[in-house]
């Protein structure tokens, strides 16, 4: 065990000394359910892992058919001479952190993110 | 009553059941939930709040759940948030009125929903003082005693990282204690 750990359970201890008021949880479900929005019901589809992966796939391949593509064009020329042109995301760095943001709550991959934004 | 988490998800996908499904989820993790913010931020009725619009969060965004963490999982990283987020906003306000800042020490020793000694309003106290992903590492390692693997599942963060943050955190709070004690 960490000696800093340690000394912060021999002297401070970790117990909750939190309390609620009386009866709090005991209303608690109902307050939550009351402050629901009225909404039409979302159908939540349970993905399967297998589809998760099909779509990392289709994703993979979009983005290196673009890649590919990019790079095709990029180098392309009769003099064959490398043309220095450097493949730039379209993803900003700021619609990069949104995503990131989006991601975190939807838990989806960036490639995921990436590869429905391509539709657009 | 005991629900099972899968199949209270099955009952999601039905539009009939829904709510309903929604409502055992709501009576399976409310209490966890709550204890979880509390221990962030401290006081009761900011966690009251925050627990509110985390559930409301999780129902507006039921559609997004991947399933490709388990739901109770999805629904604590939400509540994670929102409390880093009033942490931020929390102390942008206290940016603007400094003068009626007040030790947390003693603000939680005159909280009637405290129940602790000096000691450990102290301990609140140095915690406090840590960045707000370091202070939500520790809290749910130190006070919550969960496992870097599900911390580093709520907050995708590598347990690597996790454990270099708990060690600084640990080490720098008791610095404060040893200053302030």
């Amino acid at each position: 065990m960490d000696k800093y750990e340690d000394y912060l359970l021999k002297h401070y201890g970790r117990e909750n000394s939190f309390k609620v008021p009386d009866g709090y949880f005991e209303d608690l479900a109902q307050n939550i359910m009351s402050q629901l929005p009225e909404q039409k019901a979302q159908i939540v589809e349970l993905r399967h892992s297998w589809s998760s992966r099909l779509r990392k796939m289709v994703a993979a391949a979009v983005i290196g058919i673009v890649a590919v593509g990019g790079a095709y064009y990029a180098f392309s020329g009769d003099d064959g001479s490398n043309k220095a042109a450097v493949a730039h995301s379209s993803i900003t760095p700021t619609a990069s952190q949104t995503i990131d943001q989006m991601a975190d709550y939807t838990m989806m991959d960036n490639a995921d993110m990436y590869a429905a934004l391509t539709d657009y | 009553m005991k629900y099972n988490e899968s199949e209270i998800l099955e009952q999601l996908f039905d539009a009939k059941t829904q709510r309903s499904a929604f409502a055992k989820l709501v009576q399976l993790y409310s209490e966890p939930l709550y204890w979880k913010i509390r221990q962030i931020v401290f006081n009761h009725d900011d966690a009251n709040d925050i627990l509110q619009n985390t559930f409301v969060k999780v129902w507006s965004n039921l559609g997004s759940f991947q399933n490709k963490s388990k739901f109770s999982t999805w629904m604590y990283r939400i509540a994670i948030n929102e409390s880093l987020d009033f942490l931020r906003k929390q102390k942008a306000n206290h940016a603007i009125s400094a003068d009626e800042q007040e030790g947390v020490a003693l603000k939680l020793m005159s909280d009637e929903y405290f129940d602790g000694d000096e000691i450990q309003a102290l301990l609140k106290e140095a915690v406090a003082t840590l960045p707000d992903v370091q202070r939500t590492v520790f809290t749910l390692r130190y006070y919550n005693e969960m496992k870097y693997s599900e911390i580093s599942e709520i907050l995708s963060t590598s347990e690597g990282a996790l454990k270099a943050s708990y060690h600084l955190a640990v080490k720098k709070i008791t610095e404060y204690l040893h200053l302030h004690n």
